[in-house]
C-alpha cells in the first residue's frame, strides 16, 4: 500500500470454510500421494498457478511416509479447485498475512490480507521434482 | 559538499547520502484501448551513517528533510557493527545512458507508439485482449560520502511491453523492449509476438521424463537468478552459497560465459557506479563455465577481506528503491552468444520444450541452484512447435543441468534479467502427462 499505486481489486481476509473430515480420515483415504505443509509463496498468471510447499511427507497405502522438501505444484486454478474431494474439520489461519499483485505495474503488497484453511485433499495436482 | 554531509561530518563518524529523482510518463492500454495515463515525479533520499562503528540509516521523500541526520544517528545507536567504510572513490568511467530526446517524449508520443503497435497486431490477432504499456523515464542519482565521493548519474529509458492472454485462459504471451533512445515500432518484436501468440492456439503436454529444453532470453532469469544468488557475497561469507570456495572451478557448461558489464554504453541499466558510490567494472562472472568472480558490496567484501566489486545495489528479488539497503546484485548481465540461429536450435529438437517464462520461481530453493516452475512456452515435436505447454513443470539444479548445454544461439536479446542468447540444454526433468 503506497500513495504511488492506483487502487486495484484486492481481498481482505480469505478462508475456506471447514468441512467434516478428520485429518486421519483424509490421510487414510490416499493410496499414493503427498501431504504438503507450509507456504513458500506462489504466482498466478491468468488461470495458471504455481505454489511452493515448505516440506511434506509421502503418503503410501493411507500412511504418512518419508519426508520430502523442495516441492512445487502447479496447474489450472479452477480445475484444481474442482478436484477438491475432502475438506478437513480443522480451520487454521496463517500467523502472517500478505499477498502481492501486479495490477499491470509494480508489485503491490497487501499486508492486511489474512488467509486460512482446513486441510484440503485434491485428487490430482502436477508436482515438480527432480525424480 | 552538501550541507547535510558537512553536518554529518561534525556529528557522526561517516555518512553516505543517496538522492534520487525519477520522472516517468506511463501509458497503458487494456483490451486494445487506452486505459490509463500517469505522470510521476518521485524524489527520495537515503542517508546511511556509521557512528561509533555502528551502521544506521534513514529515508525520506522531501528534497530537504531536516530530520534525516538525527534519525540515522538514532538508528546507528542500536545498529549492527558496520565493519566497513563508505566509498572514497573519486574517479568513475564515462557512462551516460541518457538521451535528451527520450526525456522530451510526451504522452502523445507514447500513445502514438502504442497505436502503431495495436494497428499492426490487430488485423493479425483480431480477437485478443491486447495490453500495452509504454513508459518514458528519466532517472537522476547522486551519491555523496564524507570520504570525498561525489557521483552523479543521469539515465533515460523508453520501454514498451506487449502482452495478451491466450484463448481459453492461461498465461499471457509477452514481449518487451527498452532503450536509452527513442525507437519506432520494433517490427521484429511485434511480428514475433504475433507468431508466438498463434502458437498458443493448440495445447500440448510433453510426457513426464527428461527432455531437451531451449531457454528463450525471456526465460534466462530461471538460471541466472539462482546463479546470482550463489555469487552473492553475503551468502559466500555466511558459507551458505554452493559456490563458496569454488573460484577457478568449472561450475557450468564451457559453452556459457556470463559477464557483468554495467559500462556498456547503450543500455538503460548501464551505470558508472553502484548504489554505494563504488566504481563499476566489466567482469566475467563465469568464463567458459569456470567461476571467475563474485558479486560483492562494501559489507560482504569486508566480511571476505576483499574489495567491493561495485555490485552494491538497492535491489532485491521483489523490488528496488532508496529505502532498500544495498546488497550484492549484478549491474548488467550479458551472456555471450554462440553461432547458431535459435530457429535452427529449435529445429534440432525431436521432443522437447521451448521455455519462454516460468511461474513460481521464488518458491524453489533457488539460492542452492534449484529451479522448479510451471514451464510456460511451447512443446516442440520433430523440430516444430506442437502447441503451448499445458500442465507442465520443469525442475532441476543449474549446477547439474547447465553442465550439459548443447548450444547457445547467435542472437543475444533482451530478457528480463540479462541480454542473453537462447540456450539449449541437453535434458531437464519434465513433469507432464
Amino acid at each position: 500500500m503506497d500513495a504511488r499505486y492506483t487502487p486495484i481489486v484486492r481481498m481482505s481476509n480469505i478462508l475456506i470454510e471447514p468441512g467434516s473430515s478428520t485429518f486421519a480420515e483424509m490421510v487414510a483415504s490416499i493410496d499414493d500421494g503427498y501431504y504438503l505443509v507450509g507456504a513458500k509463496g506462489g504466482q498466478t498468471a491468468g488461470d495458471q498457478f504455481s505454489f511452493g510447499a515448505m516440506w511434506g511427507f509421502r503418503i503410501r497405502g493411507g500412511r504418512l511416509g518419508r519426508m520430502v522438501r523442495d516441492v512445487n505444484m502447479s496447474g489450472e486454478l479452477f480445475s484444481t479447485l474442482r478436484g477438491i474431494s475432502m475438506v478437513g474439520d480443522d480451520l487454521h489461519f496463517a500467523e502472517s498475512g500478505g499477498c502481492g499483485k501486479g495490477g499491470g505495474g509494480p508489485i503491490q503488497m497487501n499486508r492486511k490480507s489474512g488467509k486460512g484453511a482446513p486441510h484440503i485433499k485434491i485428487d490430482r495436482v502436477t508436482l515438480g521434482g527432480t525424480r | 559538499m552538501s550541507d547535510l554531509i558537512k553536518n554529518a561530518k561534525a556529528r557522526v563518524g561517516q555518512a553516505e547520502l543517496y538522492v534520487s529523482r525519477n520522472r516517468r510518463l506511463d501509458v497503458r492500454y487494456a483490451d486494445s484501448r487506452l486505459a490509463a495515463v500517469t505522470a510521476d515525479d518521485l524524489f527520495s533520499t537515503a542517508l546511511r551513517v556509521i557512528d561509533k562503528g555502528r551502521l544506521g540509516a534513514a529515508f525520506g521523500v522531501l528534497p530537504d528533510d531536516p530530520g534525516l541526520l538525527a534519525r540515522a544517528k538514532a538508528a546507528a545507536a542500536l545498529g549492527d557493527p558496520a565493519g566497513f567504510s563508505f566509498s572514497r572513490s573519486r574517479r568513475f568511467a564515462e557512462v551516460h545512458p541518457y538521451d535528451a530526446e527520450t526525456a522530451r517524449l510526451e504522452t502523445q508520443d507514447l500513445i502514438d507508439l502504442c497505436e502503431k503497435v495495436r494497428k499492426r497486431i490487430g488485423p493479425a490477432l483480431p480477437d485478443i485482449a491486447l495490453s500495452l504499456r509504454a513508459s518514458a523515464t528519466r532517472e537522476n542519482i547522486k551519491i555523496e560520502t564524507s570520504g570525498g565521493t561525489y557521483a552523479a548519474h543521469e539515465g533515460s529509458c523508453l520501454s514498451l511491453e506487449i502482452h495478451a492472454p491466450i484463448r481459453g485462459g492461461g498465461s499471457p504471451v509477452a514481449k518487451g523492449k527498452s532503450s536509452v533512445s527513442p525507437f519506432d515500432v520494433p517490427l521484429d518484436l511485434v511480428d514475433e509476438f504475433i507468431e508466438w501468440h498463434r502458437w498458443t492456439e493448440t495445447a500440448s503436454t510433453p510426457k513426464t521424463g527428461r527432455h531437451p529444453v531451449l531457454f528463450a532470453p525471456e526465460a534466462s532469469f530461471l538460471y541466472l537468478l539462482p546463479l546470482c544468488a550463489g555469487l552473492d557475497g553475503e551468502a559466500v561469507a555466511k558459507g551458505t552459497s554452493p559456490l563458496a570456495r569454488r573460484l577457478g572451478e568449472p561450475i557450468l557448461s564451457p559453452l556459457l560465459t556470463v559477464v557483468d558489464d554495467p559500462l556498456v554504453l547503450d543500455k538503460p541499466q548501464s551505470r558508472a557506479f553502484d548504489d554505494e558510490g563504488v566504481p563499476c567494472r566489466r567482469r566475467s562472472l563465469v568464463e567458459k563455465g569456470v567461476l571467475k568472480s563474485l558479486l560483492l558490496d562494501l559489507h560482504s567484501a569486508a566480511q571476505l577481506g576483499q574489495s567491493s566489486t561495485g555490485n552494491g545495489y538497492k535491489r532485491r528479488l521483489f523490488g528496488s528503491g532508496p529505502e532498500i539497503a544495498p546488497n550484492p546484485w549484478p549491474g548488467q548481465i550479458l551472456i555471450e552468444p554462440g553461432e547458431t540461429p535459435w530457429r535452427e536450435l529449435l529445429s534440432s529438437i525431436d521432443d522437447g520444450l521451448l521455455v519462454t517464462d516460468g511461474l513460481g520461481f521464488h518458491s524453489a530453493n533457488y539460492p542452492q541452484g534449484q529451479f522448479s516452475v510451471q514451464a510456460l512456452g511451447y512443446h516442440v515435436k520433430r523440430g516444430r512447435v506442437a502447441g503451448r505447454l499445458e500442465r507442465t513443470m520443469i525442475a532441476g539444479n543449474i549446477y547439474e543441468d547447465f553442465q550439459r548445454v548443447l548450444a547457445v544461439s547467435r542472437e543475444q536479446l533482451e530478457g528480463g534479467a540479462a541480454y542473453a542468447p537462447y540456450v539449449l540444454v541437453d535434458s531437464i526433468q519434465v513433469a507432464g502427462s
